[in-house]
């Protein structure tokens, strides 16, 4: 599974992308494909992906990211504010999972 | 709540701020002044928030409590900087569109009275 979290500059998410990473080992997930890009990127990079993870601090980019991840055929989410502000790798990963499924 | 979830967490608010405002604009530029009065304000309550969170980490270095400095401290300061500024502009904004849309319609009574 590849997942691509993306945000203002690819800094903030960049961290989670650690944490992501120990929970899908701790699950022992095989093939987890995880990578962090600032919004200015994500053209660049959406079509190696499965599903994208937006941060909720860049929402007003909603319209573009939408268009984009449509265009694309990928499903894509906003971050959930708790669990970005808690920095909780595993919810996400849940998130991410979810998206997966539909 | 640890470090990073203070920075995460300034994070959020500011980005949240800043959608709000550029939300409000486009309201505003819709000519509905209302709503987009009451997105500045859940704004400047999103603000507040991220402000409150960095005041008690500066108040905590005043107090001689020695604050680690990160790259994602820095980066949090920089999207509140931004969300704070996007906000003071985009209400000048707002105010020239409101501005510009009342002698637009000013215009088209003095037309139509012709």
């Amino acid at each position: 599974m590849k997942i691509l979290l993306v945000c203002a500059s690819g800094m903030s998410t960049g961290l989670l992308v650690n944490k992501m990473r120990k929970e899908g080992e701790k699950r022992n997930i095989l093939n987890l494909n995880i990578f962090a890009c600032s919004v200015d990127e994500i053209e660049k990079y959406i079509s190696h992906y499965d599903v994208v993870l937006v941060a909720p601090q860049i929402r007003y980019k909603e319209k573009y990211i939408y268009a984009l991840a449509s265009s694309k055929d990928k499903g894509y989410a906003f971050i959930d504010g708790v669990h970005y502000g808690r920095v909780d790798g595993n919810k996400i990963l849940d998130q991410a999972f979810g998206l997966m499924r539909t | 709540m640890d470090k990073e979830q203070i920075v995460f967490t300034i994070i959020l608010h500011a980005g949240n701020a800043r959608s709000y405002c550029f939300e409000a604009l486009a309201l505003a530029r819709g000519g509905k002044h209302t709503e987009a009065s009451a997105r500045l304000d859940q704004a400047a309550q999103e603000l507040k928030k991220a402000h409150s969170m960095q005041f008690d980490l500066l108040q905590a270095e005043a107090n001689g409590e020695k604050q680690e400095m990160s790259l994602l401290l820095i980066h949090a300061q920089d999207h509140l900087m931004n969300a704070s500024l996007a906000k003071d502009l985009i209400k000048e904004l707002i105010s020239m569109v409101h501005d510009k849309q009342l002698s637009s319609v000013g215009m088209n009574i003095i037309e139509s009275g012709q």
